[in-house]
């Protein structure tokens, strides 16, 4: 059994699992983090960023004016932002027989992989994941789209020139391999091949392994994974929540007696207050506007923001907030919006109540109602004519390079009084948006929260899910088995397990540690009913088959060896190969200890009174002085040693069976 | 005593004998039993009061039925007879208390096994025991022996009440020793000797501290005597649930000793034992016992500061236990908290080979979840520590500043600090808010600690960092907030505040004022108040500055917050805000600046507050707000805003639904009386006023009162005192009530009825022109008024044209104040509460019990519930 690590990012995870006769694809995550190294796409035309100077090495000998521009001391590619695939050298995509996904944002490198690679296997995702995920990529490629850029820089990715670089393009890797993003009809036809499933629906590869979907409570239909066969179990748990917040709870018991637990998409960051955070989120935002700045939140159009709408709700009238309005922009903002409210069998129990009520079960319905909050498809059309300050706005994309966020951070970036509050990805999202924000000279307040720990297990819950799943062996990604970089004092937010998890980084082949030792093997009725076991001890039943082993499909099967056709009487002689196998009749099994003093005592009566018993480690010898014989009697075996003597040899082996059973 | 009581006594004793268990509520028998104590007390003796007690007593020994209550009552009842002299020859004439005190008598009868009787018995054995005759009463029926016993008993509230039993007798020993009962007291020291020495028995060891305490010299060298070597056992034995009693026996006995005596040094030698034993958790209680207790012997105090202080100095890496340590270390320590860049851990070397065991032991336990109470231990009692003398300290105190600190990065969950101390621990300390909130406390000590200013930027840091953090728990944030204000009232130059260490703390306060937890928001608006009030502080270069200005950059940043927060959902922040708002602008008050748009907006809000908001904590802090106001202006006639919402704010407030608003209306009523009539003797207190100091009219005078009245009764405050004083409420009732009569006393002497003279009141609210309409009534029926008076109110109450007007002198005569005070300032429960009312109640719950009232008296019972 074999893990191939596709990708090294530890949220956005991509590994190909071998496992008997399967290759099986567990998510495939798109890696963003490439994006940072270009310039931000503006929607309107942006003079700050048109004005930047383009670069060139310091003795002038390098002059890559076109493709790379600089900003605060830092150079950026001026082109359509690339993302960093999946490895796709690291074993042949087309074999791949399925991909499981578990939730939407780790499906965005979907038509990548199922599009130009020769896959013909069939992608498993439950159906708010592939609507919610449609929905993402239909937004990144429209962002991608609405702002063309003709340009594609491709010479500084020459590895000589690359390398006199300065700064982190130097110290991208594979550049070679980024890619432009996918278009609409890649898309489509990617999600063509999902086949849906239900949570703890039973879905069968080939007979030989079983795969299904468990609640993982991380998103509206995120789902984690047990890949079982008779006798292994394999399960992977991806971005899963143990919070109570909108999507049904994590389903945890399924996950006991794994052999391997594959373990994704944990949130490092040290804090475990969740209340605290949004509460945080709450206070900081309020503050802005009292002090009559602008909002900017960078999100994605699904998931967590679902949860701020729904803790605003509750804030706003508190805060005095209700005059202050709130946009949510996204060409897919009315869907996700509107998705959310209809998947209410995806939900967690409270909610699923209130559609019986009938009531919405997210209370952004009542905000869009009663008009404190509106959404739009983009700046431009209705936004413009209704746009107030100071407002909150919700929109992507959270990297900051493209997306109706680009425009919000030009046109609030120079006052502190505004503020952006992050709510992505401590470990990601955060570091370059807050780099960006320092390297474009921009003054607003930068706010960092990890929201994403609503959806995500930290490692104070990690190691109780543990302790109550107990896998034999865990397997996660490197960065989970060392504190973090910045805090490198905190045992506490690292893996440390009896015994120790074994660490994947992009690139990684693991040989998982365990053998398959058994297989099923199923036996015929007609055949089963031949048997007739005998009872070797209290309880215990032995019987010897004879049979033919068929295997078709995975599937093994015992069936009774079929009689010899009578003989013909012609003697024409037949075909070699309709001949039935031989069948022989085997010889009888032997079971049972041979008890010494009784033995010595039949050995008498036979005449053989000269017996020197010596004890040894396994059991005993017996030297027939007289005879010149030796007997061993040991726990597996009796030897009779006994030169040239057959008749004895006989009698003796006959005693020895009397205190044997015969199967 | 009442005699009605004594009349109806017999009877109640009667129904007792007979039905006991027929009784109005469970109480009512300990109700009883009080008002014998107080008429044991008051009067003369209790069998002179109620002689038909004697004979209830010796009938209720002779009957069994008699239920479990009714005896164990009995049983007191005896004791409290047969604790005078007389009551008990009485008793002992009649044999009674040879029966009643035999424990056989009950065992025989198979009442004993009830913990009731038991407890009976014991209290009242313990109340009889007050002169030699009991004492050697106790010795001759030998009832030492089954006390002794009951000290084990299952029952924990008999047990505890037979020790306290034994040293009440060991006590009456001591005090009658000159008379020679020493036959008695040895046996009982012997006892006692005896028993302290099976292992386990805590109630010993609470026996004997108790004694300990409370012995006089003599009898005590004895009791040490015979004690000293059981303890001495059991110390070596060492028994974790044993430490606690042990070390209270200990420094009991310890506390009154002279420190040459032997036994004073083998009590030494044994505290050093406790603080050198296995546990780690043991060592530390008892370390903190000795440090609590002020020992005198000063090695074992600075001793237990050591073990006090280990778990710090472990957690932290700060070498506090250092022999040599020195100013130096203390700046190397510094530099590395200010730098945070990791020195290699300078490690103390331990002098004191038990003090390295003891490290690795705690060291260890510090590794576990159980370091957390650990670790508050040691810093719940660095106040003690503080409190030590510098010399005895294991080093200087600005060093433990320092640890506690770096404690405190440890446990703030955004800190990324790390320290060169035990690294295992912070998973478990990280986060946690006790630790923090103990850690704050030592903080908020630290403090007072000389040479500890230095630190003050390095305090203020943590302190933001904590006010910044998500994970702060309100109780957490409130702590920091009071430190700060600590922290800030002793330091003398607050010119180490840099404009970017105020903006952090500026930032992180304006965020909290906007938190979503209401007890965050709260504490945020009381420390803006609270900050007002810290004292002036001079920066070097000599200029007055206030903290509120160097911290937050003054008024005009609070008052807006505090406005914002008058609008809080959350009714607490409101009162807190309104009481903050006066905080801050009372100097302005003071100076009598000129007022501001923003304060008559404050002024509005408030009225507004007073008018309609729903909860009581913010009508009652507004009504305060304008005491306040009134009380700090220095003339506030002079300030028209405040003048002109005198009428409003009183006549709303008078008429809140809260008790709390209308009390603190009429303190403002009182601050506008004083203040319309001064007073002339410093010394006079209101209510007592007598009408002498104002008998003599004089022309001037009466001018001067007249345009005095007519400006209190503009204001609003007389209509508020009448209106108050009919009030349902109590309290307001009875504080209207006084102000009425002070008013009464200064205005009515001076003022004649002349008909110019009169000054009428407005009385809004029908029901109090009603009681006033109706208190005239009366008047005028049963003639209390005499007839002018009266011909004054014909004209004077009822002449007006207004039928809400009422004349003030005429209502001030009229209305019977004192009587009214008089009942007023009885409790409202006197009379369901009277000794009478009780004894009747038990008669009628007797009555309805019997047959034909059992169904009469369930329905009482489904009232009651």
């Amino acid at each position: 059994m074999k893990l191939y690590c596709l990708s090294g990012h530890p949220t956005l995870p991509c590994n190909v699992l071998k496992f008997k006769s399967t290759t099986v694809m567990l998510d495939c995550g798109l890696d963003t983090t490439s994006v940072l190294n270009f310039l931000p796409l503006p929607l309107v035309h942006s003079p700050r960023l048109s004005k930047l100077p383009g670069w060139v090495s310091k003795d002038g000998s390098l002059n890559l004016e076109k493709e790379l521009k600089e900003c605060a001391g830092r150079v950026f590619v001026d082109s359509q932002p690339e993302f960093c695939l999946p490895e796709r050298e690291l074993l042949d995509l087309s074999t791949i027989d399925v991909i499981l996904i578990s939730n939407y944002h780790c499906m965005m490198a979907l038509p990548y992989i199922t599009e130009h690679t020769g896959f013909t296997g069939t992608v498993y995702a439950t159906e708010p994941t592939l609507q919610i995920g449609r929905l993402l990529m239909e937004e990144l490629v429209n962002f991608m789209e609405r702002v063309p850029k003709a340009q594609s820089a491709t010479c500084w990715k020459n590895k000589e020139i690359q390398r006199m670089l300065p700064g982190p393009l130097k110290d991208a890797v594979d550049v070679w391999t980024w890619k432009r993003c996918y278009s609409m009809q890649e898309v489509n036809s990617a999600l063509s091949k999902v086949q849906l499933v239900g949570y703890s629906q039973k879905v069968e590869l080939f007979g030989a392994v079983q795969v299904s979907p468990l609640s993982s409570g991380y998103s509206l239909g995120s789902s984690n994974w047990i890949i079982q066969s008779h006798h292994e179990k394999v399960s992977y748990v991806s971005g899963s929540s143990l919070l109570t917040t909108h999507p049904q709870p994590m389903d945890q018991s399924s996950l006991k007696n794994s052999d391997v637990l594959i373990l994704t998409g944990l949130t490092q960051m040290p804090t475990a207050n969740p209340d605290g955070m949004l509460g945080e989120f709450c206070s900081n935002l309020a503050m802005t506007i009292r002090a009559g700045g602008n909002v900017l939140v960078p999100c994605y159009s699904s998931g967590v923001i679902y949860d701020l709408l729904e803790c605003l709700y509750q804030f706003i009238e508190s805060a005095n907030l209700g005059t202050t309005p709130f946009y949510f922009i996204s060409p897919v903002a009315n869907s996700s919006l509107e998705f959310s409210q209809i998947f209410a069998e995806w939900l967690c129990h409270n909610k699923q109540t209130k559609v019986y009520l009938p009531e919405p079960p997210f209370p952004h319905a009542e905000l869009i109602q009663t008009n404190k909050l509106k959404h739009y498809p983009s700046i431009h059309g209705d936004f413009s004519s209704e746009f107030r300050q100071p407002c909150v706005v919700f929109t992507g994309h959270p990297s900051l390079r493209f997306g109706d966020v680009v425009h919000f951070m030009e046109l609030w970036g120079k006052s502190s009084l505004n503020t952006v509050i992050f709510t992505g990805n401590y470990h990601t999202d955060f570091s370059f948006s807050a780099e960006f924000i320092n390297q474009s000279n921009l003054i607003l307040k930068l706010i960092l929260f990890d929201l994403i720990f609503l959806s995500e297990l930290n490692f104070h819950q990690v190691s109780k899910l543990l302790k109550e799943v107990q896998p034999l062996h865990v397997v996660c990604p490197e960065q989970y088995t060392q504190p973090p970089l910045t805090q490198s004092h905190r045992s506490d937010l690292m893996l440390e397990l009896q015994p120790p998890p074994m660490p994947y980084r992009r690139c990684s082949v693991l040989n998982l540690p365990f053998r398959r030792r058994y297989e099923r093997v199923y036996i015929l009725p007609e055949l089963a009913n031949s048997l007739v076991p005998s009872e070797v001890k209290p309880g215990v039943s032995v019987a010897t088959v004879s049979a033919v082993l068929q295997s078709k499909d995975n599937k093994h099967t015992l069936q009774s060896v079929p009689k010899a056709p009578p003989v013909a009487p012609s003697k024409k002689r037949k075909r070699v190969m309709e001949e039935p196998p031989m069948t022989m009749a085997p010889k009888p099994l032997l079971s049972g200890a041979v008890p010494l003093e009784a033995f010595l005592a039949t050995l008498q009566k036979h005449g053989i009174t000269e017996v020197k018993v010596e004890e040894t480690a396994d059991g005993h010898i017996l030297h027939l002085q007289a005879e010149d014989t030796l007997i061993q009697l040991e726990e597996d075996g009796t030897h009779i040693v006994c030169d040239n003597n057959e008749p004895l040899r006989a009698t003796l082996r006959d005693l020895v069976l009397r205190f044997l059973q015969k199967l | 005593m009442d005699s009605q009581c004594v009349s109806i006594l017999p009877r109640v004793c009667g129904v007792l004998l007979v039905s006991g268990s027929s009784l109005p509520d469970d109480t009512s028998l300990e109700k009883l039993l009080d008002w014998f104590t107080t008429v044991a007390q008051t009067g003369p003796s209790l069998l002179e009061a109620c002689p038909c007690l004697v004979d209830f007593v010796s009938k209720v020994a002779f009957n069994y039925a008699s239920g479990s209550s009714i005896l164990s009552f009995t049983l007191k009842l005896t004791g409290l007879i047969g604790a005078s002299e007389d009551g008990f020859k009485v008793l002992k004439e009649c044999s009674v208390l040879k029966l009643v005190f035999n424990p056989q008598h009950w065992q025989e009868a198979g009442l004993w096994e009830d913990p009731c009787l038991r407890i009976g018995w014991i209290q009242g054995l313990k109340m009889i025991l007050q002169h030699s005759e009991a004492l050697s009463f106790f010795a001759q029926a030998d009832l030492i022996e089954p006390l002794l016993q009951l000290q084990t008993d299952p029952s924990l509230f008999v047990a505890s009440a037979a020790n306290q039993t034994l040293a009440q007798v060991l006590l009456l020993c001591q005090s009658l020793s000159s008379v020679g009962h020493n036959g008695s007291k040895n046996r009982d020291l012997e006892h006692n000797s005896e028993i302290s020495q099976l292992p386990g028995s805590q109630q010993i060891l609470r026996l004997l501290a108790m004694l300990l305490v409370r012995v006089g010299p003599p009898l005590r060298d004895t009791l040490l005597l015979a004690v000293m070597n059981s303890l001495e056992e059991l110390v070596t034995t060492s028994c974790s649930q044993l430490t606690v009693p042990l070390l209270d026996v200990i420094l009991a006995a310890n506390s009154g000793l002279r420190d040459d005596c032997v036994p004073k040094q083998r009590l030494i030698r044994l505290l050093w034992a406790m603080l050198n034993m296995k546990k780690p958790d043991d060592v530390m209680q008892a370390a903190a016992a000795v440090l609590r207790s002020h020992q005198s012997d000063p090695a074992l105090s600075a001793h237990s500061a050591r073990v006090l202080l280990l778990p710090l100095d472990i957690v932290t890496g700060v070498s506090l236990l250092d022999e040599n340590s020195t100013g130096e270390q203390t700046t190397l320590v510094c530099f590395y908290l200010c730098n945070k860049c990791l020195l290699t851990p300078f490690k103390s070397m331990l002098s004191n080979p038990a003090e390295g065991e003891l490290r690795i032991l705690i060291t260890e336990q510090l590794k576990r979840k159980s370091c957390i109470s650990m670790i508050c231990v040691c810093l719940s009692n660095i106040p003690q520590i503080t409190l030590m003398a510098s010399d005895r300290l294991p080093c200087p105190q600005r060093l433990i500043v320092t640890a506690v600190l770096l404690l405190l990065r440890l446990c703030c969950v955004d800190s990324s600090s790390s320290s060169p101390g035990c690294v295992e621990v912070v998973r478990f300390i990280t986060g946690n808010s006790k630790v923090q909130k103990c850690a704050l406390e030592a903080l908020l000590v630290l403090s007072k600690s000389p040479g500890v200013k230095m630190v003050l930027v390095e305090v203020f840091k943590v302190l933001t960092e904590y006010l910044n953090s998500p994970s702060s728990d309100p109780s957490v944030l409130q702590k920091s907030y009071q430190v700060v204000i600590k922290w800030v009232g002793v330091c003398p130059d607050l010119s180490c505040i840099t404009d970017q260490l105020r903006e952090g703390f500026i930032q992180a306060v304006r965020k909290r004022a906007c938190d979503t937890r209401w007890e965050a928001r709260d504490s945020t608006v009381e420390f803006l108040g609270h900050l007002v009030e810290v004292p002036s502080c001079w920066t070097f270069t000599e200029q007055e500055t206030e903290p509120l200005d160097v911290l937050l950059g003054g008024r005009r940043f609070t008052v807006p917050l505090l406005k914002e927060a008058l609008q809080d959902p959350e009714s607490y922040v409101r009162a807190s805000s309104i009481s903050a708002l006066a905080q801050t602008l009372a100097p302005s008050w003071q100076d009598g600046t000129a007022l501001t748009q923003e304060q008559e907006d404050i002024v509005a809000q408030l009225q507004e507050v007073l008018f309609q908001d729903s909860e009581g904590f913010a009508r009652r802090a507004a009504v305060k707000y304008f005491t306040a106001w009134f009380s700090a202006c220095s003339s506030p006639s002079s300030c028209w805003l405040l003048m002109q919402s005198m009428p409003t704010v009183l006549s709303q407030g008078v008429a809140d639904l809260d008790w709390e608003v209308k009390l603190h209306t009429l303190e403002l009523a009182e601050l506008l009386l004083d203040r319309a009539f001064p007073d002339p003797s410093p010394s006079h207190s209101y209510a007592v006023m007598s009408d002498q100091d104002h008998r003599l009219p004089i022309a001037g005078q009466q001018s001067d009162l007249l345009s005095s009245l007519k400006n209190l009764v503009d204001w609003g405050v007389v209509s508020a005192l009448l209106c108050g004083v009919v009030d349902c409420d109590r309290p307001v009732a009875l504080k209207a009530c006084q102000l009425l009569l002070k008013l009464r006393g200064i205005v009515c002497p001076v003022m004649d009825n002349a008909a110019d003279t009169r000054v009428f009141c407005q009385l809004a609210g029908a029901s109090v022109l009603q009681q006033v309409r109706k208190i005239q009534e009366i008047g005028k029926d049963t003639h209390v008024v005499s007839e002018a008076c009266s011909e004054a109110d014909e004209e004077g109450i009822c002449a007006s044209v207004d039928p809400e007007c009422v004349g003030v002198c005429e209502v001030l005569r009229l209305l019977d104040l004192d009587e009214k005070l008089s009942i007023l300032t009885q409790s409202s429960d006197h009379i369901y509460n009277s000794p009478l009312s009780l004894l009747q109640d038990i008669l009628t719950a007797a009555a309805a019990s019997s047959p034909p009232g059992q169904d009469s008296r369930q329905e009482l019972v489904m009232d009651c519930y």
